[in-house]
Parts: C-alpha cells; structure tokens; sequence
C-alpha cells in the first residue's frame, strides 16, 4: 500500500470521524463513497448483533460469544452456565455440578447434559460426565461461542441430551491470525498461562495449535463435620486444595475436511474428606484425564445434497487417590478407564421444495468401559476385607446405533413444522424411537412463537450399573437398571424490539420417567435406582438490550418447580433464579469496559431443612484497545465481589469423623488478573 | 507454572510500550458500503434490467438495517430499491443478500435464489464455498470477500476482473 492513499485514507477517515460526530446518519452515508480498495483497509469494530438463528431453532436457545467470556472474565464452563438463565451450578471442590431448570439430585455428574466440542461428544462412557470446570478438555480462550439447547431438542443428539446440549465452538486459525500469550494471576496463588498459534494459508488451509498450563496452591479451608482437636478443629491445609492442569488442542481445516485433537490432564486435590478419606492428608487426590481425536468431512453432492461424515476417538481416564484409615492407614487407588471410537454420516437434502432433510446415523463402539478399586502398597486387603483380588474390577464394553430422521417443512413463509425421529439400539437397553416436533410460528418479523414437544431417554451408564465396592460405607451396582425417559412440552415466545431488544418468554412441562438416582438401600449400602414418575414446571422470561453507546444488557426470571423430595430422594435445586448482566464501555473512554453480574439463587433442600438463598455479583474491568488484531488486553476481575457466604447441597455420611454431612461452603471473594497478547 | 510470577511483570512492561488505537468504522455500516460497491462491478444479463432490486433475507440484523439506507442510491444509472423477502419470493431480484439468522438454510436459499439473475452475497462463514457469489469476511479487523465465480456464471452474471481482484480468495 502506498503512502499516499494511506494518507488519503486517513484523511476521508477523518473527516468521516469529524461529521459522525455531527451527524451519525451522513458518516454511515458516506462510507459508501469510498472505493473498494479503500473499504478493505478500514479497520471494522465488530457490531453487536443478536445471532438470530437462535430464534429459528427449534428450542429454547442461549449463545454465549467469545466476547462475553472476556468481558464477564468467566474462567470455566461453569461460570458460564450460572449466568444463563434455568442453570446453577454448585461445586464440591472437584467437579462442578450443574442445576438444570429445577432438577439436581445430588452426587449428578451432569450425565443428563451433553456437552460437545465441535459437535464431538465429550461425555466420557463411564460416568457419562459433562464436564464442566477445569477438568474440560479444552481451554475456555479457545472459545468462539458457545450454543446452549434446553430439553432434548433435536433428534441429533442421543441420550445424554436428556435435559439439554452444550456445544462449544472453537475459534479457527485466521480469528488467531498469528499468536496469542495469555498469563493470569489470581486468588491463592492460582496462575495460568496460554500460547495459541494459528494461522490461515493461502490454500485456504487454517491451522491452530495451543498450550495451556494452570497451578493453584489452593485454599486454607475449614470443614465443622471435622471440627475437633485429632482433625486440626476441622480446617484444611492449602495443599489439599491444590489444582493443577495442562491443555493442549490442535486443529486443523481445509476444504471440507477437519482434524481436531485435545488433551488434558487434570490433578486436584480432596480436601473436603469425602469417601470416607483422612482428612487433610495432601495424599488424597484426583486425575482426570481427556483425550479426544475428531476427523470431520463436509462435502455437497450436487446442488441439494450435503454430506458430513465424522470420525472420532475418545478416551478419559480417572484416577482417586484416597488416603483410609480401616485402620491401619493405607492408599486406596479408585479408577475409572474409558475408550470408544465412532463413526457419523448425515445428509442433508433441500432437494423437494419447502422442504429440508436430515438422515443420520451415530455409531459409537466402546471398547472399554472399565472400572477398578484396589489398595495400593502393602495392603493385600481391601477396605478391611482381607483379600489378594481387588475390590472391584469391572470390565465392560458395548456399543450405541442411533438413526434418525428430520424434516423442516415450510408450510408458510412464516410456518415452520419440524419433524424428527430417532431410533437407538444398544447393548444396555431395549430398542427405542423417541420423536421430536415443533412449530415455529411468526406472526410478525418481529415475534416467533415456538411449540415443542420432544421425548428422550438415557440409558444407565457403567457407574451406575456396575460400580460395587464393599467396606464400611458400601456402594452396590444395580444390572437391572432401566433407562430412564423424559417428555417434555415447551411454548417459547420471542419478541423483538428494533434490532437492539428481544424479550423471551418460555414455559415448560417435564414429565421423566424411572429416573436414575443414588439412594440408601435397607441394608445402608448406596444403589442408583429407578425412581416412579417426577415432573418438572417452570416458567422463564428474558430480556436482552443493546444500547447504542456499546452497553448491554441481559436479565432473567426463571421459576422452576420440581418437588424437593421427589419419591423420597433429594433434589437440591432452587425454585427461583434471577439474573442479570451488564457490560458496558466506560464513558469517555474507548478501550475500558466494565462487565458486571448478579445473580440470585433461591434457598435448595438438603437431607434435614434448606440451605439459605443467596446473592453473588461479580464484575471485571477490561482494557482492550483493540477488539481484533495485534495489540494487548488487560482485565482485571472479582468474583463473589461481597464475599457472600453461602452453601451448596452435597450430603455425605462416610465421613471419617462419623458426623453427617449436609452441605459445603462455596468460594468466598477471589480475584483475578489477566493480560492477554496478539501478535 | 510457578514462573509466571516472573513473566507477569515483563508482559506488563511490553502493554505499556505499544502504541494503539486507530479509528474503526462500525461493521455492519462497512459491509454495507461494500455491498453497493459490489453492484458497480456486476454485469446482469440483458433481460435483467429496470431498478436494482437488492433484496434482503432473514431477520433484520445491524447488516440488513444498514442495508436500508442505500434506498435510492444510484448504481451504475440505476437506482437500488430494497426490500425484506422470504425465501420463495425473489422474482426480480437483482442482489440477494441472506442475513446471518439464515445459516442453517443456506442450501435451500441459494437453490431458489439460483433461479434468478441475481448476485448473492452473505456475511454467514464460508458462504463461497457454500455455492454462494460474495461471502464477506473479517481478518485481521478489516472486511474482505470471497468470491465463487462459478456461481456467478452459472446465474449469467459478469464480474469484473478488478473485482476479482481484490478478492481475498476467488473459487473458480
């Protein structure tokens, strides 16, 4: 580029700048003016759109943006998810544990939430887990946006999503355009850093490749089930609190044709006591470790056809270390080893008028589904029973077949009718066909009506089927499981306002069926077990604004009414949820945001009463002088910003101190600073 | 990971080191002012004469909102006149431009829009390679486009070589 049009440039730039500032509607005029070549050298400030496809789906939809994750400084999924609206999540000092529009029985692992990278299934064939915290296998920076479906939306997806989908959507080489450094400090000697590189060619080849690497020291912590002198009067030392993890994730894009790999590894430790562990023994810890591989080809066979065909890798392996006391002292090794492969083929077709098909097929084979519990070291016993074997191994594999089928008809310019069936088959269940339908109705440009009605059902993972571990607190695994099943009925509305306001509205019925919960059984072992009918009601409303300065604003109400002891189990989830967030430029400044949250959370039950309703707001300042290309970010962020005390419901009766536990305190204030390089 | 202490303070220096800020345009205003630019460098077949029709698809978006204020303007001796359009109803579109809520119907839109003569363009990702004429792009916090120019071929309408050159990446 030369000089002098740089100049000249500059200069229209300029002088569009000086009448924007006169009149806003002649500088939008006169951009016009310029020449092609001109236009490809303006540096753009992305525009704050809503992503309407949303409104088209059919279901209750809720995008996040990779924006947002900055400018809320949200560190995991699960920080995410508190400020969507219909989810709470609440954390055991292991693994976060998701409410979803009332339902949360306790000890869930969130196997009723599927939870994709890419479209690929991260839902491990053990526990069915979705993880959500730091244990996620891919960095939250990665991140371009993130879609979540309420209810089992579309036949695509298969058991997991019982109550919902979360599909995270990776940034792609040329969003890098060369490199990222990210370092943060915060809270506890908690530091993290990322190195991202990712570049598109020429060819058209996009390639990205990134490295993250966190270490926390961990908190001093206090437990009262073990507040007496023999147990330090119940507090915990900061290294049984330590958390520290490693990411990597490659990926690769050209014509059609995508390869993606992750790893992580995850070590945290236990500091809470549970399983029956010594308490505040450094040894009691916990590995998780993701691997995933995901080759994807997407291809239009003539002018009306579209196939994708994917095949994927998956393994994830835990590993417990838990410190017991039978006596003597000795180390009890818990592990968990998942494998599986699949394939994935669909075909769209727009091929007959007003209509859109899908056809596919998901197979998924598991070829290992294993589950061990031995003592490590001298110990031949296990948990006091004096035995060479270990006390459990259980092997298992299997598969899943899914077939389905969807047809989005036009039946108006402003009628949608949308049909799907799906078909599964596998080796823990009864051959199933659930059907998924919706009508998506606008009466205006501006409002869609939404009718939906979907059924689902999960089959019982291997934890719950063959998970038997004997000893003092026993766990017996239940073969004669059922699947358990959900109907759901949901009217959405959605209005909006200009291009800059959208008021949402939803209710909903969910009936389920031989839910799967964890009980006491007579004998005091734990045993998941069908539970008869449980239903679900609730109302949602949401309102977005988008305020010409750059401000935005996002506010829910959800009201969910699920009973608290459905058939005698726990189900610790809140009745009311009210939330709200907003982000907005400092005034005067071009380059310093502010993002704040709140969020309210209704008093949930625990085994003998409630635990209290609570409050949190959180903010973080942003410095960012640019949204896109080289330059430098800062932010700076505080969560749980009035160091509100609050509790989250996780009952234990194992504990080695023999007093009952019901509940464990949340975080209190913690901070963090990040600063983030483009290059 | 217990370095980072150490190289928190180094990248602080570098943030501070680094001159920043040049003016930036709205997004939506520049693909805007890309668009009307595209329709100086097409050439419709004979039988697609009278105004130039730019029709827009999907819901309104900041694009399609710009995209209303080149009502009236002239190009090429003609003058654009907009209108929203479902899918089915293009008949004498001239520019077809399919909003970002449309990305999951691409295929269907662009099979009925390849009935008309008329140029398609869309900021939804890899709309070139979807079958469609113009996909717009961000790099790099600049707008650039793709071209397919088969696409166009196939609808009889002529680009210009200028145009194509300063395509970012043209699908032949």
């Amino acid at each position: 580029m030369e000089s002098a049009t740089v100049a000249a440039i500059s200069r229209s730039v300029a002088i569009l700048f000086l009448a924007s500032i006169a009149c806003p509607a002649l500088a939008q005029a006169d951009l016009t003016e310029l020449s092609l070549e001109q236009l490809l050298d303006i540096r753009i400030v992305s525009a704050s759109h809503f992503t309407q496809k949303a409104s088209d789906a059919p279901s209750a939809v809720t995008i996040i943006r990779s924006e947002d994750i900055r400018q809320y400084g949200w560190r995991n999924l699960a920080e995410v998810l508190n400020s969507v609206r219909g989810f709470h999540t609440a954390y055991d000092r292991y693994f976060y544990h998701a409410g979803i529009r009332g339902f949360l029985p306790p000890g869930d692992y969130n196997s009723r939430l599927l939870l994709m990278v890419d479209g690929y299934r991260t839902n491990d064939n053990v526990f069915d887990q979705a993880s959500i915290g730091n244990e996620f296998v891919l960095d939250i920076d990665l991140i371009d946006r993130i879609e979540i479906v309420r209810g089992p939306s579309s036949p695509v997806y298969g058991g997991n999503a019982f109550f919902g989908a979360i599909n995270v959507i990776t940034r792609h080489g040329k969003d890098i355009a060369g490199g990222e450094i990210a370092a943060s400090g915060g809270s506890f000697d908690t530091y993290k850093g990322r190195a991202t590189f990712g570049k598109m060619f020429d060819n058209g080849m996009d390639v990205m490749l990134s490295y993250s690497g966190l270490n926390s020291l961990g908190q001093n912590l206090n437990f009262p089930e073990f507040d007496n002198p023999a147990t330090n009067n119940g507090w915990s030392s900061s290294s049984a609190d330590g958390e520290k993890h490693n990411k990597l994730f490659a990926k690769l894009n050209w014509d059609g044709f995508s390869l993606e790999t992750a790893w992580s590894r995850r070590l945290k430790g236990l500091p809470t006591g549970a399983f029956g562990t010594v308490f505040n023994n450094p040894g009691n810890n916990i590995t998780d470790e993701y691997g995933i591989v995901d080759a994807r080809y997407t291809d239009a066979v003539g002018r009306d056809l579209e196939f994708t065909g994917r095949m994927f890798y998956g393994s994830y392996n835990y590993a417990g270390n838990y410190i017991v006391d039978y006596p003597p002292v000795a180390a009890n090794l818990d592990m968990a080893y998942s494998r599986w492969w699949g394939v994935e083929a669909k075909l769209a077709a727009t091929r007959w008028l007003n209509h859109q098909w899908v056809f596919g097929l998901d197979y998924q084979r598991n070829t290992r589904q294993d589950q061990i519990n031995l003592d490590t070291g001298t110990a031949t016993q296990c948990y006091a029973i004096a035995s060479a074997a270990p006390c459990l191994d259980s092997r298992a594999s299997g598969y899943r077949l899914g077939l389905f089928a969807q047809d989005d008809i036009t039946l108006r310019d402003n009628l949608t009718f949308s049909a799907g069936l799906r078909y599964d088959r596998s080796n823990v269940a009864q051959d199933r066909i659930n059907p998924r339908l919706a009508f998506i109705y606008k009466p205006q440009q501006t409002s869609v009506l939404k009718f939906l009605y979907g059924s689902a059902f999960r089959p019982p993972n291997a934890y719950e089927l063959y998970y038997t571990f004997p000893g003092a607190f026993p766990q017996l695994g239940n073969p004669a499981l059922k699947p358990e099943t959900i109907q759901t009925t949901e009217v959405v509305w959605e209005q909006y306002f200009g291009s800059d306001t959208r008021l949402q509205a939803s209710a909903y019925f969910y009936r389920i069926k031989d839910w799967i919960v964890q009980v006491s059984t007579l004998s005091g072992a734990l045993q998941f077990q069908n539970q008869s009918v449980v239903d679900g009601k609730g109302l949602e409303f949401e309102g977005e604004q988008r305020f010409a300065s750059g401000a935005k604003l996002r506010a829910s109400l959800a009201t969910q009414f699920v009973p608290d002891y459905p058939n005698g189990a726990l189900n610790s989830a809140p009745k009311y949820l009210v939330k709200a967030n907003y982000s907005m430029p400092i005034p005067g400044s071009d380059t310093w945001r502010t993002g704040i949250e709140a969020q309210h959370v209704d008093r949930r039950a625990t085994p003998s009463g409630w635990t209290g309703s609570y409050t949190l707001a959180n903010a973080t300042l942003l410095w960012q002088p640019r949204t896109n290309g080289p330059g430098p970010e800062l932010s700076f962020s505080a969560y749980n910003l009035f160091g509100k005390r609050y509790q989250e419901v996780f009952p234990d009766t194992s504990l080695a101190s023999g007093v009952p536990r019901e509940t464990l305190a949340q975080d209190g204030r913690t901070w963090r600073l990040r600063y983030l390089y483009r290059f | 990971m217990r370095s980072f202490p150490c190289i928190l303070p180094a990248l602080l220096g570098l943030l501070f080191a680094l001159p920043v800020m040049a003016l930036e345009q709205d997004e939506a205003a520049v693909k805007a002012a890309f668009i009307y630019n595209f329709t100086k460098f097409v050439e419709w077949p004979a039988e697609a004469e009278g105004p130039l029709q730019l029709c827009l698809i999907g819901e309104t978006d900041s694009l399609l909102a710009a995209l209303a204020n080149l009502e009236g303007k002239q190009s090429q001796g003609r003058s654009i006149r907009v209108r929203s359009t479902g899918h089915y109803a293009l008949d004498g579109c001239r520019v077809i431009v399919v909003g970002a809520s449309e990305a999951d119907r691409l295929t269907a839109i662009l099979g009925n829009a390849q009935r008309q003569p008329a140029l398609t363009v869309s900021e939804i990702g890899h709309f070139a390679d979807a079958g469609g004429m113009i996909g717009l792009v961000v790099n790099n916090a600049r707008v650039q486009f793709e071209i397919n120019a088969q696409a166009a071929q196939r609808a009889n309408l002529k680009l210009s070589a200028q145009l194509l050159k300063l395509a970012w990446k043209v699908k032949k």
